[in-house]
C-alpha cells in the first residue's frame, strides 16, 4: 500500500494554487510520534504488497532532522520513501548536494520536485534546478512535478525539456484544477479541460493522513472534505480506516466503475444540468461531483445503495 | 442468526450508518453491540467476502499506482448527452 504523509501545513512559500492553503503563517505538524505510528501501521497491514510512504506537506524539508529521522525509520520497515519539496533549500550546487546525499543516505528513494508558476513567485527556478543537477550528482531519482494553467508560457514539451535538460529522471504535468488556495479564483480559462464526460476508474487512490489525522482516499486537490474521509487516525482503529479505503462504497465504485457512475446517478435523478460541459481528467470529474452538495449527495446515496446490497446478499446467504 | 436476529440486523444496517460502517469493519463486534450474537461460520463468512474485497482493491491499487501515480491521465471523453441518457 502507500501511505501519504501530510507532515504538516508550514511552508515557505503560499501558492496560488495550493488547495490545502498552505504558507508561511501555519504552523499545524503531525507528531513525530504519529507519523512512526502510522508507518508501522502500514508496514504491518501491507503483508506482501509493496509498501510505500509518499512524504508531503508543506515544504517538508523545513524541518530536515525530523525528515531524515522520518524516512529512515520507513527505509528500516521496508518501505520506499518519497517526498515532494519546492526546492527551495538548494541556495548552491555545494547546499543543493549535501541536502541530497543526506536525505538519501537516510532512505529516499525518490524526490518530487514542484515547479510551476505559481511555485516561480516564491522558489526561483535556479534553484529547482540546482536540485535537479545535484539529484544526478548523487544518484537520486528525481520527478518534476508541474501543474500548469492553459495560459502558462510554456507548453507541455518545453516544460519537458526544460526539466529533463536539468536533470529529471521523470516529469509530470498537472492540469491545474479549480480547488485553489482559500478565497483565490482563476479565471475559467485557466482550466484546461476538453468537452465531454471523462471515463476511466479512479487512477491512483491512496491512503492520504493529514497533520492533523484526517484520513482521505486521496490527496488530489479538492479531495480533504468529508465526501472521500475514510475518518481520523488518531482516534479511529487504523484497520478500520483501512477497511473503509478499500471496501468503502464509494471507493469501491470508484475503483469498479469510475466518477462516471455518480454522473449518470445525477442525471437520471434530473442533475445533468449540475455537470460541467467538460473536465481536465477523471480526477477532476470526480473531485467535481465530490464538491458538489447536490451531486455529491447522489454520489452518497449510490454508495450507500452498494454497501447495503452487498450486506443484504450475504444476510441471505448465512 | 434467526430470523428476527437477521431483520434487527438489517434495520440497524439500513438506518444507522455508524453502524453499518461498524459492521463492515468488524461484524461480529457490531453485531454483539446489538445483542446479535453471530456464529463462527457466519463471522467466518462476513470476514472472508470482505477480505475479498479488500484483496482485490489492493491488487487493483498495485497496478495502477505502478504504472500511473500522479501521472497525467488522459482518458476518454465520451459526449455528455449519450453518457447520461
Amino acid at each position: 500500500m502507500i501511505l501519504a504523509l501530510i507532515l504538516g501545513t508550514r511552508c515557505n512559500a503560499a501558492c496560488g494554487h495550493c488547495s490545502t492553503s498552505c504558507g508561511p503563517t501555519r504552523t499545524e505538524v503531525m507528531a513525530e510520534e504519529t507519523i512512526v505510528r502510522l508507518m508501522g501501521e502500514a508496514a504491518a497491514a501491507s503483508t506482501g504488497e509493496p509498501l510505500k510512504f509518499a512524504l508531503s506537506g508543506g515544504e517538508p524539508f523545513l524541518d530536515l532532522p525530523m525528515l531524515l529521522r522520518v524516512i529512515a525509520h520507513g527505509h528500516r520497515l521496508g518501505g520506499e520513501v518519497t517526498c515532494v519539496s519546492n526546492g527551495y533549500w538548494a541556495t548552491s550546487p555545494e547546499k543543493a548536494r549535501s541536502v541530497l546525499q543526506s536525505v538519501k543516505g537516510a532512505g529516499l528513494t525518490k524526490l518530487g520536485l514542484s515547479a510551476s508558476r505559481f511555485h516561480q513567485e516564491f522558489v526561483k527556478l535556479k534553484r529547482v534546478e540546482r536540485a535537479l543537477a545535484a539529484g544526478r550528482e548523487v544518484g537520486l531519482h528525481c520527478t518534476v512535478k508541474y501543474a500548469r494553467p492553459a495560459s502558462d508560457p510554456l507548453d507541455e514539451e518545453a516544460i519537458r525539456a526544460w526539466a529533463l535538460a536539468a536533470g529529471a529522471n521523470e516529469v509530470q504535468i498537472f492540469a491545474v484544477m479549480p480547488h485553489l488556495r482559500a478565497g483565490l479564483t482563476l479565471p475559467e480559462a485557466e482550466y484546461e479541460r476538453t468537452e465531454g464526460i471523462p471515463t476511466g476508474t479512479c487512477p491512483a487512490a491512496i491512503f492520504t493522513v493529514r497533520e492533523n489525522g484526517d484520513a482521505f482516499t486521496c490527496c488530489t486537490p479538492g479531495s480533504d472534505i468529508p465526501f472521500f474521509s475514510l475518518g481520523n487516525a488518531n482516534e479511529a482503529r487504523f484497520d478500520e480506516l483501512l477497511d473503509r479505503y478499500y471496501a468503502g462504497g464509494v471507493q469501491q465504485i470508484l475503483r469498479d466503475e469510475g466518477p462516471i457512475h455518480f454522473a449518470r446517478a445525477a442525471a437520471a435523478r434530473g442533475l445533468a444540468n449540475r455537470l460541467r460541459p467538460s473536465y481536465a481528467d477523471v480526477c477532476d470529474l470526480c473531485t467535481h461531483i465530490a464538491n458538489d452538495p447536490q451531486l455529491a449527495a447522489v454520489a452518497a446515496e449510490c454508495a450507500e445503495e452498494l454497501e447495503t446490497r452487498q450486506i443484504h446478499d450475504l444476510l441471505a446467504e448465512v | 442468526m434467526t430470523k428476527a436476529e437477521k431483520d434487527k440486523l438489517r434495520r440497524h444496517i439500513l438506518e444507522d450508518k455508524k453502524f453499518r460502517s461498524h459492521f463492515l469493519a468488524d461484524p461480529a463486534a457490531a453485531a454483539a453491540k446489538i445483542g446479535v450474537t453471530l456464529t463462527a461460520a457466519e463471522a467466518r463468512k462476513f470476514r472472508a467476502t470482505r477480505a475479498t474485497i479488500r484483496k482485490n482493491a489492493a491488487a487493483y491499487d498495485n497496478v495502477r499506482q505502478h504504472f500511473m501515480i500522479g501521472q497525467p491521465i488522459k482518458p476518454t471523453f465520451l459526449p455528455l448527452l449519450p453518457v447520461l441518457m
